[in-house]
């Protein structure tokens, strides 16, 4: 580094600081003597990218209060300089026209302008009216204080556990399929895997278009001559499938016959490896009265007897991969010098066995020794930023508290209601509802039966658009004037739409924040220009109203010693306003809830380092332990003993958190079962939705940017060549695709950029003008209950002019 | 080479010492102060001496609180230009 810039580089630090002190206190403004001396030009600084759970490190560029450039970050370990297109066009998505920018309360049937006073006081009411009535919706989009904010006001404050991310649609049965296996969610190894690996595994998912950085660390070894291969198993062709060296098509749900056929395999070839399981494995199987995630012991000999079915030749039949196909997987598996990453998203969790095709891709890998070594681990994949670090370590959930503290165990509420610092009780010890179960709560009258939420508040989220089956989930709920519906979002979506009062938010680098992707990586931002108009953050929202109804004098939003339940000091003593809005950035409010978050974090060794600590990284993963030298050591990987401070010395292995507690992972019976709905003669093919590469889930930020709203402007109903000849169906054609929930229109793309088989088509859901989950199935995996968007029968048609 | 950079929340009545103590260490510099507000940038050629100086400042008793403000990026300046 050559002096100048180290000048410079330390110029643009004393500026921020000397900014940073000024704002926060009366004075206001930038040194002017500095300010001269910078001269003009952009200010960079990091932030992850706002879209999926990769979590690429992003470089933004800032003049006169407005991003003008985005990076990619070179020495950013997740994405080593690259960004995909949604990633280089991440700026503009703050940029769109119709930013929402004043509170909206609906009056008289219209939305109509209100003061955030008068937008607070409406949501203080409807808590008061009823507040076990009163739920919360996020998302995986949440900052981790945002969420942890979200978590404390509901559990802590309205003693209320209605609170779900919308997480529980897309990563739930991960999450289940890690605790049922391993004791304890997430990931055991990271992304280095992809560089190490001898073989990738895509277990119906599609990282060429949903997760292109990470693909692209595939493509770069093969491009500089790695012999590296790639089997992708999928229902359709994708873009992965393009790559693939073996693309191995089956029929909906018969993954779960796939990989019992390969266990099967592994013991008719004695190629399983025995001295790992013997070590470092349990067998298990459902209870059979009371089905839980612990489950009950299975003996080995009845576990190898349960598999007997699972030949070749009868899971070529169910899933229509070839026998030799099958063989090739099992021979794979067995070579213990091949490193094998397994990959999964969607496919395996959006699924009504989603937990048990989580546990029988581990067990595979467990069953076989692939696990423990850098390139040899099963890893699943998140779709949103902060999936992981939100919904499932601040936890989000229904059912959860911080940290992997569940509501239902009364030494976990203790913990966490002296973290908070409220009475004990406090927290209520049933788990709230489900998102399926909260939004069909909210469409059953308050009369009826289960028809008890009345209010539900959305934030970072569009369960418009995303929620399946939405005639039975939203609709009655729309239109009953009990029901209440609260929104905070940046743009009109298809919940604002139906909203009776909406709240208009910061995004991204308009606020500070904290992420966690989905290789365990915590990584900070701060706020780097400010919201349009009355924007502001979805945290200072639940902060102002719990203040609300601390000055109404309701109780819970009250600690034991009386004091507020978000009370931060000032550091010259007396209360920090963090309810005032003008006051909000006076403090770092992040800090402040992520240094309380942290206490949670150590019961399931998910140990977090001080906030000082990311604000100088790229992030870091947890468990991140403090050195005897006063450093912090992130862990890559997990249960192994080379990396893992928490695994016992001399075990190689330790599964330290194993729901038997013996230190063994848990390698599952589970049988394959068919779905519940199948095309028959009424409904006679597949549906299949999901993304695509150019936008990012419901389409709300990247329908913003033009370049990607030009790639890809609307919705389309792929379908295979013969079906469309059948059908009488030309490329450009409306059809429509009806299930017996709804129907909706849409050109018909023949071949389209996947290629389904015959018999089934794929819509993508990011088109808001195309709502495709009128048409998808509400049934959901019983443990995880998150939804099947995967499959469901339909008939197609084309639409005569 | 670290460079960072803080806000110190100081007493304004009672910071006498921690000023002669900044001043005192070439490898912190002292931007325009705002009432009971410090910012400094600590520049350090490793990590451990990086480390040592902010914990003598968060443990400096005239210092109430410290809030980081700003890292070193210096490659995020050097790919884009």
């Amino acid at each position: 580094m050559t002096t100048d810039r180290r000048s410079f580089l330390k110029l643009a630090a004393l500026t921020a600081a000397t900014t940073a002190a000024s704002t926060a206190g009366a004075s206001s403004g930038i040194d002017p003597a500095l300010a001269k001396r910078m001269g003009p030009g952009v200010r960079w600084d990091k932030a992850p990218c706002r879209f999926c759970g990769t979590g690429c490190h992003v470089q933004v560029g800032v003049q006169n209060n407005k991003v003008v450039a985005i990076a990619g970050d070179v020495h950013a370990d997740v994405n080593k300089g690259l960004l995909c297109m949604k990633g280089y066009h991440v700026g503009l998505i703050l940029y769109g026209e119709d930013r929402l920018t004043k509170p909206l309360l609906r009056k008289n049937g219209e939305l109509t302008p209100v003061s955030w006073d008068e937008a607070l006081d409406v949501i203080a009411d409807r808590v008061e009216l009823d507040p076990k009535g009163f739920a919360f919706y996020g998302s995986g989009q949440w900052t981790i204080p945002e969420g942890y904010a979200a978590q404390k006001f509901m559990k802590g404050g309205i003693a209320s556990n209605h609170i779900d991310p919308n997480a529980r649609l897309c990563m739930a049965s991960a999450v289940t399929g890690f605790i049922a296996t391993y004791g304890v969610d997430e990931p055991n190894g990271c992304y280095q895997d992809l560089d190490d690996c001898d073989v990738i595994i895509t277990w119906g998912n599609n990282p060429a278009e949903m997760h292109p950085v990470l693909f692209s660390r595939f493509m770069d070894r093969r491009s500089r001559g790695e012999k590296i291969t790639l089997i992708d198993m999928s229902t359709r062709r994708t873009r992965t499938s393009a790559h693939a060296d073996h693309f191995l098509r089956f029929n909906p749900q018969s993954d779960l016959a796939i990989a019992n056929g390969i266990l099967h395999l592994l013991l008719r070839n004695d190629s399983w490896d025995k001295d790992f399981v013997e070590k470092h494995v349990n067998f298990r199987a459902l209870e059979a009265d009371k089905p839980s995630l612990k489950g009950e012991a299975m003996d080995f000999e009845a576990w190898k007897t349960a598999l007997d079915p699972y030949t070749p030749e009868y899971v070529s039949e169910i899933s229509g991969v070839s026998v030799e196909d099958l063989h090739m997987l099992a021979d794979l598996f067995g070579d213990r010098d091949k490193k094998i990453t397994s990959l999964w998203c969607m496919g395996a969790n959006q699924h009504t066995r989603g937990t048990a095709m989580n546990c029988l891709i581990h067990g595979v890998h467990l069953f076989s020794g692939h696990i423990g070594r850098p390139g040899d681990n099963p890893t699943s994949l998140t779709g949103q930023p902060s999936a992981c670090g939100t919904a499932r370590e601040v936890g989000t959930l229904a059912h959860a508290l911080p940290g992997g503290r569940l509501v239902a165990k009364e030494p976990h509420r203790t913990q966490s209601e002296e973290f908070w610092n409220v009475p004990a009780g406090r927290i209520d010890p049933k788990p709230g509802k489900h998102t399926v179960a909260m939004f069909k709560s909210w469409s059953t009258p308050k009369s009826e039966e289960g028809g008890n939420i009345h209010t539900i508040w959305v934030q970072v989220t569009n369960p418009g658009q995303t929620l399946p089956n939405r005639n039975l989930l939203m609709e009655p709920g729309v239109k009953d004037p009990d029901k209440f519906l609260i929104c905070s979002d940046v743009y009109p979506t298809a919940t604002t739409e139906i909203a009776d009062l909406v709240l208009p938010s910061s995004m991204w680098v308009e606020k500070s924040g904290v992420f966690g992707n989905s290789e365990r990586r915590t990584q900070q931002w701060f706020k780097q220009v400010d919201p349009p108009g009355q924007a502001r953050d979805d945290c200072w929202q639940i902060i102002a109203v719990a203040h609300k109804l601390f000055e109404r004098g309701f109780e819970g939003m009250k600690d034991k010693d009386g004091k507020f339940l978000f009370h931060m000091d000032n550091p010259n003593g007396g209360t920090f306003a963090n309810w005032d809005w003008n006051r909000y950035y006076d403090q770092n409010v992040d800090e402040h809830l992520f240094e309380e978050y942290r206490q949670f974090t150590r019961l399931k060794h998910k140990d977090l380092a001080p906030y000082s600590e990311y604000v100088k990284t790229r992030g870091l993963r947890w468990p991140v332990v403090e050195q005897p030298d006063g450093t912090w050591r992130e862990t890559r990987y997990r249960f192994a003993e080379f990396d893992d401070p928490y695994v016992k010395p001399g075990s190689t292995h330790d599964f330290y958190h194993s729901t038997t507690g013996d230190g063994r992972a848990q390698v599952w019976f589970r049988p394959y079962e068919a779905p519940p709905e199948v095309p028959d003669e009424e409904y006679p093919m597949w549906l299949c939705t999901g993304r695509v590469i150019e936008h990012w889930h419901s389409g709300t930020m990247t329908g913003r940017v033009p370049q990607l709203r030009g790639s890809m402007p609307a919705a389309y109903c792929e379908i295979n060549r013969q079906d469309a000849a059948n059908l009488g169906v030309s490329n450009g054609d409306m059809v429509v695709v009806e299930s017996r929930r709804g129907a909706v229109e849409l050109p018909a793309w023949i071949d389209g950029r996947g290629s389904p088989p015959p018999g089934t088509v794929f819509v993508p859901f990011f088109d808001e003008r195309v709502k495709i989950n009128f048409v998808t199935l509400h049934e959901h995996d019983p443990f995880s209950k998150q939804p099947d968007y995967k499959k469901c029968a339909v008939r197609v048609r084309r639409l005569e002019a | 080479m670290p460079i960072v950079s803080a806000v110190l929340y100081t007493r304004e009545d009672k910071r006498t010492d921690l000023m002669k103590d900044l001043r005192a260490d070439t490898r912190i510099d002292v931007g325009t102060i705002w009432a009971d507000r410090v910012p400094v940038v600590v520049d350090t050629p490793d990590r451990t001496q990086d480390k040592a100086v902010w914990r003598r400042l968060e443990h400096h008793p005239d210092v109430l609180r410290v809030e980081l403000v700003f890292a070193d990026f210096s490659d995020v300046h050097q790919e884009v230009s």
